[in-house]
């Protein structure tokens, strides 16, 4: 796997990663180092760029989810409540404010949705309007 | 007796300085000149000067136009041993019978020429003596009455003596002494540095011996307190040291600790001292800088260096302290404490790193040891953990009229983090509750949560009615206890066994395959839903389908299809499908082993990386 880091200007600073290749178990540490060292260098807003991601495993899941727990905690006003996450869910309008996902493969579409991913992750298959997003 | 001869004068010495007698002709000269040439290179090449001391002295006798020559040499052990100066014959060439070498009454006693050295008189680049040997000694002497000697000497140490034989002094041309000189000086250097080399053969062969025992025991030795204890009376016996101590690094960083010592007063390691891994003291500045660190005498250097008061009442004066390397990488240090000031030789510095470099790696060898029986204990740990997990499973399939129920569970590792249960729930129409679940995340971990996730879905199976409740309650439960490092997914139905009615829910769970027997073909329960633990509330619905006589359920978590053979393909649901379909007609145990097969063939040798779960349940067609 490897991680193609951009930095990108929306209405606020977007970093991208393009992950290339799969992500899993052997995968996992890197991509969660990479994500933390970012978030440590100021990364509030995430878009995965799934484009070239072949494979998603449970454990690439448990990467992603991480992430999301990372920017969702620490990034100030964004505290929604799981109620309200909930809510939100069941309405189909809760998205995550920091953490979205760019066109992924049917395959690993596939695995967001089984896993219900794709109920808390706003998933774009147009970069611009996934950047404008945020 | 024979005497030196003053009133005859000893000859005047000649050519000390190699120079030669412009008498001789230029022939001579050169065959002089490329003879001696031939025997000094012969005498410094040689490192068994002994060996080649015959052909040298025959070589020169010739040379010198006479006939009869030897070489005797101190022996070097006999002062030690008998309180006096003895001589052996080193080299003889020519010997008139009278001086044959095995006749004791000849080379019995003294001569001469012995008494000349232990005289210290045969200064002079040669002397010329009338030998005692010769005159007592009976037999043919060919006429020999005298001898010209040239002393062997190293600095001002005599070795010996070069001896040639003559009937009378006129024999001795000044070229020949010249020569005999010239030659003597020879083989006193060739000695010597034979000696030298001999000296240092012997202790390294006595140094090599040392270090070999040193490391036959300390590899031998496989518990590191044990090691080191034996460590430091190894090296205080072999270096002669007072005292010496092994220090490693403490628990607390910046430290070292004495971790073994031998002839110290008070102990170290009773006292459980520490000192501090900087500059202030010796085995911190030897663990800073990588290098042997040596003080014959504390008391010419810095009064002012760290010496607490349980190190001064040690009274040492002087230490080495040598760091134990592991690939440049500082391990430990050895120190070596004296109470008299001592410097030690050239040969013990060097022994003194070569026996830390086996140090350094008996107690790395020692550590990886005491890892591995850890590892050991942690297997037994795990071994243990699978059995715990295993007892968690059903240990029998439920049994109900019509229906049959199969499942296998095979963890990657010792432990692992799916489970399977079949739980009877209460009142009627009889109904089963079946769950299938996949803790994310490796490890002990995840199978310590797979433990709890288990009892606490079977536990929210039996308070709630249908599945959704279950899941969401069993979350809420999950997330009480644990934070959000982990998750799972997990499918639970709940079978009527009469009616044949399937209500399902899922949390993040593939969804299981329905293959009904009117289509011939697999349906996907799909159902939308998070996986458990993420969040305190979670959107889980309820679906319901009608299993018929002559359909299958397979319920399988994620290491079926993602199993991979050496191409790194997936097994995938397409395989799976066909496996099932493939197989319809065959009793729940006989779709599951071909399934178990299947997936077994297609990996090959690549081991499985997750865990692999599988549940079949087949509603017997009608009759059967």
């Amino acid at each position: 796997m490897e991680i193609l880091v951009l930095h990108e200007q929306a209405r606020v600073p977007v970093t991208v990663f393009q992950i290339k290749g799969e992500l899993t178990a052997e995968t996992d540490v890197q991509f969660l180092e990479q994500a933390e060292e970012a978030y440590q260098a100021g990364m509030r807003n995430l878009l995965l760029d799934l484009t070239k991601l072949t494979f998603l495993s449970s454990a690439g899941l448990r990467a992603i989810h991480k992430v999301f727990m990372l920017l969702r905690e620490k990034s100030p006003g964004s505290g929604s409540s799981d109620d309200a996450v909930l809510d939100g869910i069941r309405a189909g309008t809760y998205r995550s404010g920091h953490l979205k996902l760019f066109k992924p493969s049917s395959d690993v579409m596939q695995v967001l949705s089984t896993t219900g991913f794709d109920m808390f992750l706003k998933i774009y298959t147009d970069r611009k309007k996934a950047l404008a997003s945020f | 007796m024979s005497k030196h001869l003053p009133e005859m004068g000893v000859l005047a010495p000649i050519a000390v300085d190699g120079t030669l007698d412009p008498s001789l002709s230029t022939n001579d000269l050169v065959e002089h000149l490329s003879t001696l040439n031939q025997i000094s290179q012969a005498l410094n090449q040689a490192i068994d000067v002994q060996g080649v001391l015959d052909d040298a002295l025959g070589r020169l006798v010739k040379l010198m136009g006479l006939e009869t020559g030897w070489i005797i040499l101190k022996d070097p052990q006999a002062e030690e041993r008998f309180g006096e100066s003895r001589y052996l014959l080193a080299a003889h060439h020519n010997l008139p019978p009278a001086l044959a070498p095995d006749k004791p009454d000849a080379w019995g006693g003294s001569c001469a020429c012995q008494e000349l050295i232990e005289a210290g008189r045969p200064t002079k680049a040669y002397n010329e003596v009338y030998c005692s040997r010769l005159k007592r000694a009976r037999g043919s002497r060919r006429g020999l009455v005298v001898h010209a000697s040239a002393p062997l000497r190293s600095g001002d140490q005599m070795l010996g003596m070069l001896n040639v034989a003559a009937p009378d002094w006129e024999s001795f041309s000044p070229q020949a002494l010249s020569l005999l000189t010239n030659v003597g000086s020879q083989m006193g250097i060739a000695l010597e540095r034979a000696r030298l080399f001999d000296v240092l053969k012997q202790q390294r062969w006595q140094e090599q011996e040392a270090l070999l025992s040193l490391s036959r025991r300390l590899l031998s030795h496989l518990d590191l307190d044990d090691l080191i204890s034996h460590m430091v009376e190894d090296v205080r016996y072999l270096l002669s040291a007072d005292a010496c101590a092994l220090l490693l690094p403490a628990e607390e960083p910046g430290f070292l600790e004495f971790s073994a010592t031998t002839g110290w007063h008070r102990d170290p390691v009773q006292d459980k001292r520490k000192v501090p891994a900087d500059g202030s003291n010796g085995p911190g500045r030897a663990m800073q800088s990588r290098d042997l660190l040596l003080v014959p005498d504390i008391r010419e250097h810095d009064t002012r260096a760290w010496m607490p008061d349980w190190l001064q009442a040690e009274g040492f004066v002087g230490y080495a302290v040598v760091p134990l390397l592991l690939d440049g990488r500082p391990v430990g240090v050895l120190l070596l404490n004296q109470r008299e000031p001592r410097s030690p030789r050239d040969g013990e510095v060097r022994f003194l790193q070569l026996m830390a470099g086996q140090a350094a790696m008996a107690i790395e060898k020692s550590r990886l040891h005491e890892e591995e029986v850890k590892m050991q204990a942690l297997e037994k740990d795990l071994a243990l953990g699978q059995q715990i997990q295993l007892s968690l499973l059903p240990k029998s399939r439920p049994s109900a009229p019509g229906w049959e129920f199969a499942a296998f569970y095979q963890a990657a590792r010792e432990v692992g983090g799916d489970f399977y249960d079949f739980i009877e729930l209460p009142g009627e129409p009889r109904r089963l509750g079946m769950v299938i679940a996949d803790v994310v995340g490796k490890g002990v971990a995840a199978a310590l949560f797979m433990a709890r996730g288990s009892t606490i879905i079977h536990t929210a199976a039996l308070a709630n009615q249908n599945p959704r409740d279950t899941l969401s309650q069993a979350n809420s439960l999950i997330l009480q206890h644990q934070n959000s490092e982990l998750f799972v997914t997990a499918f639970y139905a709940v079978l009527d066994t009469n009616s044949g009615v399937l209500e399902y829910s899922s949390a993040g769970h593939n969804p299981p395959l329905w293959h009904r027997s009117d289509t011939g073909q697999c349906h996907e329960l799909r159902v939308p839903g998070i996986v458990l633990g993420i969040f305190q509330q979670v959107a889980l619905e309820n679906h319901q389908v009608t299993i018929a006589p002559g359909d299958y359920l397979v319920l399988y978590t994620d290491g079926v299809t993602e199993a991979m053979n050496a191409d790194r393909a997936f097994f995938d649901q397409k395989r799976l499908e066909a496996t099932i379909a493939a197989n319809a007609g065959g009793t729940a145990q006989q779709v599951l082993e071909a399934i178990v097969e299947r997936v077994r063939v297609f990996a090959g040798d690549i081991p499985p990386s997750d865990d692999i779960t599988l549940m079949v349940v087949r509603r017997c067609p009608e009759g059967v």
